[in-house]
Protein backbone atom coordinates (compact mmCIF):
# COMPACT_ATOMS: atom_id res chain seq x y z
CA UNK A 1 0.00 0.00 0.00
CA UNK A 2 1.30 3.79 -0.81
CA UNK A 3 0.43 6.83 -1.20
CA UNK A 4 -0.96 8.43 -3.91
CA UNK A 5 2.61 9.64 -5.55
CA UNK A 6 3.17 13.49 -5.99
CA UNK A 7 4.67 14.67 -9.62
CA UNK A 8 7.33 13.10 -10.46
CA UNK A 9 10.73 15.31 -10.35
CA UNK A 10 8.62 17.94 -8.42
CA UNK A 11 11.54 20.13 -7.37
CA UNK A 12 12.64 20.78 -3.95
CA UNK A 13 12.25 24.15 -2.60
CA UNK A 14 15.05 26.03 -2.91
CA UNK A 15 17.53 27.33 -0.15
CA UNK A 16 16.98 30.96 0.61
CA UNK A 17 19.94 32.90 2.03
CA UNK A 18 22.33 29.99 2.87
CA UNK A 19 19.76 27.50 4.45
CA UNK A 20 18.46 29.81 7.29
CA UNK A 21 15.34 27.95 6.85
CA UNK A 22 13.83 24.29 8.03
CA UNK A 23 14.35 21.98 5.25
CA UNK A 24 12.77 18.23 4.65
CA UNK A 25 13.24 15.18 2.46
CA UNK A 26 11.93 12.43 1.66
CA UNK A 27 13.02 8.83 0.31
CA UNK A 28 11.02 5.92 -1.27
CA UNK A 29 14.07 4.17 -1.56
CA UNK A 30 13.41 0.19 0.47
CA UNK A 31 17.08 -0.19 1.22
CA UNK A 32 18.05 1.47 4.48
CA UNK A 33 21.41 3.25 3.56
CA UNK A 34 20.28 4.03 -0.26
CA UNK A 35 17.28 5.76 2.04
CA UNK A 36 19.53 7.51 4.12
CA UNK A 37 22.05 8.47 1.50
CA UNK A 38 19.24 10.30 -0.24
CA UNK A 39 17.50 12.20 2.52
CA UNK A 40 21.42 13.28 3.75
CA UNK A 41 22.00 14.45 -0.05
CA UNK A 42 18.72 16.13 -0.25
CA UNK A 43 19.61 17.87 3.05
CA UNK A 44 23.35 18.75 1.92
CA UNK A 45 21.48 20.49 -1.33
CA UNK A 46 19.44 22.52 0.98
CA UNK A 47 21.28 23.43 4.22
CA UNK A 48 24.22 24.46 1.88
CA UNK A 49 26.95 23.76 4.84
CA UNK A 50 24.88 24.66 8.40
CA UNK A 51 24.41 22.65 11.03
CA UNK A 52 20.94 21.68 11.97
CA UNK A 53 20.48 21.92 15.98
CA UNK A 54 17.19 19.22 15.80
CA UNK A 55 16.90 16.46 13.23
CA UNK A 56 13.44 14.35 12.81
CA UNK A 57 13.17 11.18 10.76
CA UNK A 58 10.30 9.44 10.09
CA UNK A 59 10.32 6.05 8.65
CA UNK A 60 8.62 2.88 7.53
CA UNK A 61 8.99 -0.08 10.42
CA UNK A 62 10.30 -2.22 7.39
CA UNK A 63 13.82 0.01 7.26
CA UNK A 64 16.41 -0.54 9.57
CA UNK A 65 15.58 2.13 11.85
CA UNK A 66 18.89 2.27 13.99
CA UNK A 67 21.10 2.13 10.90
CA UNK A 68 19.32 4.68 9.49
CA UNK A 69 19.26 7.04 12.27
CA UNK A 70 22.98 6.27 12.89
CA UNK A 71 23.84 7.51 9.34
CA UNK A 72 22.09 10.45 9.95
CA UNK A 73 23.57 10.95 13.68
CA UNK A 74 27.20 10.14 11.92
CA UNK A 75 26.49 13.26 9.25
CA UNK A 76 24.95 15.61 11.72
CA UNK A 77 26.68 15.05 15.17
CA UNK A 78 25.60 18.32 16.56
CA UNK A 79 21.84 17.90 15.85
CA UNK A 80 19.41 16.23 18.24
CA UNK A 81 18.36 13.52 16.30
CA UNK A 82 14.68 11.55 16.81
CA UNK A 83 12.53 9.72 14.89
CA UNK A 84 9.56 6.72 15.18
CA UNK A 85 8.53 4.54 12.79
CA UNK A 86 5.17 5.18 10.99
CA UNK A 87 2.01 4.82 9.10
CA UNK A 88 3.14 6.51 6.33
CA UNK A 89 5.41 9.46 6.44
CA UNK A 90 5.12 12.57 4.17
CA UNK A 91 6.76 15.75 3.05
CA UNK A 92 4.75 18.73 1.77
CA UNK A 93 5.56 17.39 -1.48
CA UNK A 94 5.45 13.52 -1.73
CA UNK A 95 4.06 11.03 0.76
CA UNK A 96 4.74 7.32 0.99
CA UNK A 97 4.05 3.77 3.29
CA UNK A 98 7.22 2.55 3.17
CA UNK A 99 9.82 5.35 2.86
CA UNK A 100 11.41 7.77 4.76
CA UNK A 101 10.55 11.27 5.49
CA UNK A 102 12.78 13.83 7.40
CA UNK A 103 13.07 17.44 8.37
CA UNK A 104 16.26 19.74 9.42
CA UNK A 105 15.89 22.41 12.03
CA UNK A 106 18.75 24.99 11.81
CA UNK A 107 19.79 27.25 14.39
CA UNK A 108 17.92 30.21 13.27
CA UNK A 109 14.80 28.77 13.45
CA UNK A 110 15.84 26.78 17.10
CA UNK A 111 18.30 27.84 19.25
CA UNK A 112 19.09 24.48 20.87
CA UNK A 113 17.54 20.92 20.92
CA UNK A 114 17.67 18.83 23.98
CA UNK A 115 16.13 14.84 23.87
CA UNK A 116 15.86 12.30 26.23
CA UNK A 117 14.14 8.72 25.96
CA UNK A 118 11.60 8.32 28.95
CA UNK A 119 11.39 4.66 29.86
CA UNK A 120 8.74 3.30 32.06
CA UNK A 121 9.93 0.36 33.93
CA UNK A 122 8.91 2.20 37.46
CA UNK A 123 5.81 3.69 35.64
CA UNK A 124 4.88 6.46 33.64
CA UNK A 125 4.86 9.14 35.64
CA UNK A 126 8.43 7.88 37.23
CA UNK A 127 9.62 8.09 33.89
CA UNK A 128 8.15 11.27 32.66
CA UNK A 129 9.34 12.73 35.55
CA UNK A 130 12.92 11.35 35.26
CA UNK A 131 12.85 12.75 31.59
CA UNK A 132 11.79 15.81 32.41
CA UNK A 133 14.37 16.23 34.92
CA UNK A 134 17.13 15.39 32.55
CA UNK A 135 15.58 17.97 30.01
CA UNK A 136 15.82 20.75 32.77
CA UNK A 137 19.23 19.72 33.61
CA UNK A 138 20.29 20.42 29.92
CA UNK A 139 18.35 22.96 29.53
CA UNK A 140 19.77 24.90 32.66
CA UNK A 141 16.50 25.26 34.37
CA UNK A 142 13.61 23.53 35.31
CA UNK A 143 10.90 22.81 32.96
CA UNK A 144 8.31 24.67 35.07
CA UNK A 145 10.05 27.82 34.88
CA UNK A 146 10.60 27.67 31.16
CA UNK A 147 9.10 30.56 28.84
CA UNK A 148 6.10 28.92 27.22
CA UNK A 149 5.97 31.13 24.40
CA UNK A 150 10.18 30.64 24.14
CA UNK A 151 10.25 26.60 24.42
CA UNK A 152 8.33 24.01 22.87
CA UNK A 153 8.32 20.14 23.55
CA UNK A 154 7.73 17.40 20.63
CA UNK A 155 6.86 14.19 21.92
CA UNK A 156 6.97 11.05 19.95
CA UNK A 157 5.33 8.36 22.26
CA UNK A 158 5.04 3.92 21.36
CA UNK A 159 2.06 3.41 19.50
CA UNK A 160 1.04 0.05 20.81
CA UNK A 161 1.17 0.60 24.49
CA UNK A 162 -1.90 2.67 25.28
CA UNK A 163 -0.04 4.94 27.30
CA UNK A 164 -0.70 7.96 25.72
CA UNK A 165 -3.01 9.68 28.43
CA UNK A 166 -0.80 9.05 31.32
CA UNK A 167 2.14 10.56 28.94
CA UNK A 168 0.63 13.53 28.83
CA UNK A 169 -1.11 13.91 32.13
CA UNK A 170 2.39 13.34 33.42
CA UNK A 171 3.48 16.30 30.73
CA UNK A 172 1.48 18.13 32.79
CA UNK A 173 2.14 17.47 36.32
CA UNK A 174 6.12 18.04 34.93
CA UNK A 175 6.12 21.28 32.66
CA UNK A 176 2.32 22.55 33.22
CA UNK A 177 2.99 25.70 30.86
CA UNK A 178 4.76 24.35 28.47
CA UNK A 179 3.29 22.77 25.35
CA UNK A 180 4.69 19.38 23.82
CA UNK A 181 3.10 18.23 20.42
CA UNK A 182 3.52 15.12 18.38
CA UNK A 183 2.04 11.99 18.05
CA UNK A 184 2.32 7.74 18.30
CA UNK A 185 4.61 5.51 15.96
CA UNK A 186 3.36 3.15 13.88
CA UNK A 187 4.21 0.28 11.81
CA UNK A 188 2.11 0.74 8.64
CA UNK A 189 -0.82 -1.04 9.98
CA UNK A 190 1.27 -4.33 11.08
CA UNK A 191 0.03 -3.53 14.92
CA UNK A 192 2.48 -5.85 16.26
CA UNK A 193 5.53 -3.21 17.16
CA UNK A 194 6.79 0.45 16.85
CA UNK A 195 10.14 2.13 17.56
CA UNK A 196 10.89 4.95 18.43
CA UNK A 197 14.42 7.12 18.40
CA UNK A 198 16.43 9.40 19.97
CA UNK A 199 20.24 9.73 18.80
CA UNK A 200 21.95 6.14 19.24
CA UNK A 201 19.08 5.42 21.65
CA UNK A 202 15.41 3.32 20.95
CA UNK A 203 12.53 1.85 22.75
CA UNK A 204 9.59 -0.14 21.85
CA UNK A 205 7.75 1.20 25.08
CA UNK A 206 8.38 4.48 25.96
CA UNK A 207 8.33 8.46 24.83
CA UNK A 208 10.99 10.40 23.06
CA UNK A 209 11.09 14.39 24.09
CA UNK A 210 12.26 17.21 22.61
CA UNK A 211 12.62 20.43 23.97
CA UNK A 212 13.22 23.18 21.19
CA UNK A 213 14.58 26.42 22.00
CA UNK A 214 12.45 28.19 19.29
CA UNK A 215 14.24 31.32 18.01
CA UNK A 216 11.05 32.21 16.08
CA UNK A 217 7.15 32.36 16.80
CA UNK A 218 5.45 29.58 16.52
CA UNK A 219 1.78 27.85 16.92
CA UNK A 220 -0.46 25.05 17.09
CA UNK A 221 -2.53 23.71 15.08
CA UNK A 222 -5.60 20.88 15.52
CA UNK A 223 -7.75 19.95 13.13
CA UNK A 224 -10.43 17.22 12.77
CA UNK A 225 -12.75 17.05 9.78
CA UNK A 226 -15.81 16.61 12.33
CA UNK A 227 -18.78 18.60 13.35
CA UNK A 228 -21.12 17.94 15.98
CA UNK A 229 -24.49 16.49 15.77
CA UNK A 230 -27.72 17.06 18.16
CA UNK A 231 -27.10 13.67 19.76
CA UNK A 232 -25.08 14.59 23.18
CA UNK A 233 -24.68 11.75 25.87
CA UNK A 234 -23.19 11.46 29.20
CA UNK A 235 -20.23 8.66 29.83
CA UNK A 236 -22.26 6.92 32.59
CA UNK A 237 -20.08 3.59 32.98
CA UNK A 238 -16.64 3.38 31.26
CA UNK A 239 -13.30 1.33 32.16
CA UNK A 240 -10.97 4.41 31.56
CA UNK A 241 -7.77 2.13 31.41
CA UNK A 242 -8.84 -0.02 28.64
CA UNK A 243 -10.55 2.72 27.27
CA UNK A 244 -13.89 1.45 26.70
CA UNK A 245 -17.25 2.70 27.29
CA UNK A 246 -20.18 0.83 28.75
CA UNK A 247 -22.89 3.08 28.87
CA UNK A 248 -24.41 5.75 27.34
CA UNK A 249 -26.76 8.30 29.49
CA UNK A 250 -27.08 4.96 31.69
CA UNK A 251 -28.42 2.50 28.81
CA UNK A 252 -26.22 0.14 26.99
CA UNK A 253 -23.51 1.76 24.72
CA UNK A 254 -23.56 0.16 21.82
CA UNK A 255 -27.81 0.53 21.83
CA UNK A 256 -27.51 4.00 22.44
CA UNK A 257 -25.12 5.27 20.03
CA UNK A 258 -25.87 2.58 16.92
CA UNK A 259 -29.38 4.21 17.42
CA UNK A 260 -27.93 7.58 16.88
CA UNK A 261 -26.21 6.63 14.10
CA UNK A 262 -28.77 5.27 12.74
CA UNK A 263 -28.26 1.67 12.34
CA UNK A 264 -28.34 -1.32 14.92
CA UNK A 265 -25.97 -2.41 17.29
CA UNK A 266 -25.32 -5.92 14.93
CA UNK A 267 -24.23 -3.88 11.99
CA UNK A 268 -21.69 -1.62 13.81
CA UNK A 269 -18.33 -1.66 11.78
CA UNK A 270 -15.16 0.15 10.75
CA UNK A 271 -17.49 2.28 8.13
CA UNK A 272 -19.62 3.64 10.83
CA UNK A 273 -17.09 4.06 13.30
CA UNK A 274 -14.70 6.14 10.83
CA UNK A 275 -17.98 8.37 9.59
CA UNK A 276 -18.98 8.89 13.97
CA UNK A 277 -16.63 9.57 16.47
CA UNK A 278 -17.93 11.36 19.22
CA UNK A 279 -16.51 14.50 20.74
CA UNK A 280 -16.09 16.33 23.58
CA UNK A 281 -16.76 20.13 23.10
CA UNK A 282 -14.46 22.71 24.71
CA UNK A 283 -15.10 26.51 23.15
CA UNK A 284 -16.87 24.74 20.27
CA UNK A 285 -13.64 22.61 19.83
CA UNK A 286 -13.90 18.83 19.24
CA UNK A 287 -12.06 16.66 20.85
CA UNK A 288 -12.05 13.21 19.09
CA UNK A 289 -12.99 9.85 20.58
CA UNK A 290 -13.23 7.22 18.01
CA UNK A 291 -14.64 3.84 18.25
CA UNK A 292 -13.47 0.73 16.68
CA UNK A 293 -14.67 -2.42 18.14
CA UNK A 294 -17.85 -3.82 20.14
CA UNK A 295 -16.51 -5.85 22.93
CA UNK A 296 -18.03 -9.58 24.01
CA UNK A 297 -19.67 -7.58 26.94
CA UNK A 298 -21.10 -4.85 25.16
CA UNK A 299 -19.03 -2.36 25.35
CA UNK A 300 -17.77 0.33 22.72
CA UNK A 301 -13.53 0.49 22.87
CA UNK A 302 -12.04 3.25 21.94
CA UNK A 303 -8.79 4.31 20.41
CA UNK A 304 -8.52 7.13 23.33
CA UNK A 305 -9.54 7.53 27.33
CA UNK A 306 -13.26 8.72 27.95
CA UNK A 307 -14.04 9.62 31.59
CA UNK A 308 -16.77 9.01 33.17
CA UNK A 309 -19.22 11.77 33.66
CA UNK A 310 -17.89 13.38 30.67
CA UNK A 311 -20.15 14.40 27.33
CA UNK A 312 -19.83 13.89 24.56
CA UNK A 313 -21.29 14.56 21.31
CA UNK A 314 -21.44 11.96 17.86
CA UNK A 315 -20.20 13.58 15.20
CA UNK A 316 -20.30 14.21 11.49
CA UNK A 317 -17.94 14.00 8.79
CA UNK A 318 -16.74 17.12 6.95
CA UNK A 319 -14.09 18.09 5.02
CA UNK A 320 -11.10 16.99 5.89
CA UNK A 321 -8.55 18.51 3.53
CA UNK A 322 -10.61 22.06 3.70
CA UNK A 323 -10.49 21.76 7.06
CA UNK A 324 -6.64 20.83 7.12
CA UNK A 325 -6.00 24.17 5.00
CA UNK A 326 -7.75 26.51 7.48
CA UNK A 327 -5.91 24.99 10.50
CA UNK A 328 -2.76 25.29 8.87
CA UNK A 329 -3.63 28.77 7.37
CA UNK A 330 -4.46 30.20 10.58
CA UNK A 331 -1.64 28.80 12.24
CA UNK A 332 0.01 30.94 9.63
CA UNK A 333 -1.97 33.78 10.50
CA UNK A 334 -0.78 33.25 14.48
CA UNK A 335 3.33 32.99 13.53
CA UNK A 336 2.95 36.25 11.27
CA UNK A 337 1.63 35.47 8.22
CA UNK A 338 3.91 33.83 7.03
CA UNK A 339 4.81 30.24 8.13
CA UNK A 340 8.48 28.60 7.41
CA UNK A 341 8.07 25.23 8.55
CA UNK A 342 5.30 22.37 9.93
CA UNK A 343 6.05 19.41 12.00
CA UNK A 344 2.39 17.59 11.37
CA UNK A 345 1.07 14.24 13.17
CA UNK A 346 -1.98 12.74 11.15
CA UNK A 347 -3.80 10.22 12.34
CA UNK A 348 -4.17 6.56 10.62
CA UNK A 349 -7.68 7.27 10.59
CA UNK A 350 -7.46 10.00 8.28
CA UNK A 351 -5.21 8.51 6.13
CA UNK A 352 -7.18 5.87 5.34
CA UNK A 353 -9.71 8.41 4.48
CA UNK A 354 -7.31 9.81 1.97
CA UNK A 355 -6.69 6.82 0.68
CA UNK A 356 -10.32 5.93 0.51
CA UNK A 357 -10.94 9.50 -1.50
CA UNK A 358 -7.65 9.58 -3.36
CA UNK A 359 -7.37 13.03 -1.32
CA UNK A 360 -3.01 12.66 -0.63
CA UNK A 361 -2.10 15.64 -3.59
CA UNK A 362 -5.04 17.66 -1.79
CA UNK A 363 -4.25 17.10 1.82
CA UNK A 364 0.15 17.74 1.20
CA UNK A 365 -1.32 21.12 -0.94
CA UNK A 366 -3.43 22.06 2.68
CA UNK A 367 0.32 22.68 4.13
CA UNK A 368 0.81 25.14 1.85
CA UNK A 369 4.12 24.74 0.15
CA UNK A 370 5.60 25.31 2.99
CA UNK A 371 8.89 22.75 4.21
CA UNK A 372 6.36 19.81 6.02
CA UNK A 373 7.36 16.66 7.67
CA UNK A 374 4.49 14.62 9.15
CA UNK A 375 3.59 11.10 9.62
CA UNK A 376 0.46 9.07 10.02
CA UNK A 377 0.51 8.15 13.58
CA UNK A 378 -1.60 5.83 15.85
CA UNK A 379 -2.28 8.68 18.36
CA UNK A 380 -1.81 12.22 18.36
CA UNK A 381 -1.26 14.57 21.38
CA UNK A 382 -1.32 17.64 21.97
CA UNK A 383 -1.79 19.02 25.63
CA UNK A 384 -4.09 15.68 25.70
CA UNK A 385 -4.21 12.48 23.72
CA UNK A 386 -6.89 12.70 20.55
CA UNK A 387 -7.95 10.34 17.63
CA UNK A 388 -9.11 11.12 14.18
CA UNK A 389 -6.87 14.44 14.05
CA UNK A 390 -3.85 16.20 12.85
CA UNK A 391 -1.88 17.79 15.57
CA UNK A 392 0.69 20.63 14.19
CA UNK A 393 3.70 22.59 15.13
CA UNK A 394 4.06 25.50 12.98
CA UNK A 395 6.82 27.73 12.55
CA UNK A 396 7.86 31.10 11.26
CA UNK B 1 -14.76 24.79 47.81
CA UNK B 2 -18.64 24.02 47.64
CA UNK B 3 -19.00 24.43 43.89
CA UNK B 4 -17.13 24.06 40.43
CA UNK B 5 -18.00 27.69 40.43
CA UNK B 6 -15.87 28.29 43.62
CA UNK B 7 -12.85 26.25 41.84
CA UNK B 8 -12.97 28.30 38.98
CA UNK B 9 -13.03 32.33 40.43
CA UNK B 10 -9.91 30.31 43.19
CA UNK B 11 -8.14 29.22 40.26
CA UNK B 12 -9.08 32.50 37.44
CA UNK B 13 -8.24 34.62 40.64
CA UNK B 14 -4.50 32.11 41.30
CA UNK B 15 -3.77 32.05 37.32
CA UNK B 16 -2.52 35.56 36.04
CA UNK B 17 -2.72 35.24 32.38
CA UNK B 18 -5.80 33.77 29.62
CA UNK B 19 -3.17 31.99 27.85
CA UNK B 20 -2.04 29.60 31.30
CA UNK B 21 -5.64 29.58 32.23
CA UNK B 22 -6.92 28.42 28.72
CA UNK B 23 -3.58 25.86 29.09
CA UNK B 24 -4.80 24.17 32.75
CA UNK B 25 -8.46 24.27 32.07
CA UNK B 26 -7.91 22.37 28.70
CA UNK B 27 -5.85 19.59 30.61
CA UNK B 28 -8.32 19.37 33.33
CA UNK B 29 -10.75 18.79 31.01
CA UNK B 30 -9.08 16.08 28.85
CA UNK B 31 -8.41 14.37 32.48
CA UNK B 32 -11.82 14.74 34.27
CA UNK B 33 -14.45 15.58 31.70
CA UNK B 34 -15.44 18.61 33.43
CA UNK B 35 -15.29 22.00 31.69
CA UNK B 36 -14.37 24.91 33.80
CA UNK B 37 -15.30 27.55 31.43
CA UNK B 38 -18.54 26.30 31.44
CA UNK B 39 -19.57 24.15 34.10
CA UNK B 40 -22.52 21.77 33.50
CA UNK B 41 -25.05 22.65 36.74
CA UNK B 42 -25.37 18.46 37.45
CA UNK B 43 -21.71 18.88 38.05
CA UNK B 44 -21.27 22.23 40.05
CA UNK B 45 -22.11 20.29 43.45
CA UNK B 46 -21.10 17.06 43.04
CA UNK B 47 -18.79 16.37 45.62
CA UNK B 48 -16.79 13.92 43.59
CA UNK B 49 -16.29 15.42 40.90
CA UNK B 50 -15.12 18.77 42.87
CA UNK B 51 -12.50 16.51 44.86
CA UNK B 52 -11.18 15.19 41.19
CA UNK B 53 -10.83 18.61 39.47
CA UNK B 54 -9.15 19.92 42.39
CA UNK B 55 -6.80 16.90 42.60
CA UNK B 56 -6.05 17.37 38.76
CA UNK B 57 -5.37 20.80 39.43
CA UNK B 58 -3.19 19.98 42.21
CA UNK B 59 -1.03 17.67 40.14
CA UNK B 60 -0.52 20.32 37.15
CA UNK B 61 0.86 22.94 40.27
CA UNK B 62 -2.00 24.77 41.29
CA UNK B 63 -3.21 23.63 44.72
CA UNK B 64 -5.99 25.61 45.79
CA UNK B 65 -6.62 24.18 49.08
Amino acid sequence: MRTQPSRPGTPLRPPTSGTGRPVSAHSRAKDSRTAASEIIAQFDEQLAGAMPTAVFVFLSAAHDGPALMSAVRTRYPKAQVVGCTTAGEFVERDGSVGGVAAMALPATTARAAYGVVAHFEHGVEAGILDAAKKLGRMAGRDLKSLDPKRWVGVLLADGMGMKEEEINDALGVAAPQLVFVGGSAGDDLAFKQTLIFHNDDSSTDGVVLLLLDMAVPFAFAKTCSFEPTAHRFTITRADQENRTVYELDGKPATEVYARACGTTPDKLGSEVFMSHPVGMMLDGDPWIRSPYQVTENGGLKFFCRITEGSEVHLMNSTDLVGETRQAMARAEEEVGGHAAGALAFNCILRRLELDATKAHDGFLKAFGGIPTLGFHTYGESYLGHVNQTCTALVFA
Amino acid sequence: MQTLDDVQRALRARVGSDDALKLVTTRVFLRTGVNLKQVRPDQNVDAAVITKVVGALAAFGHSLT
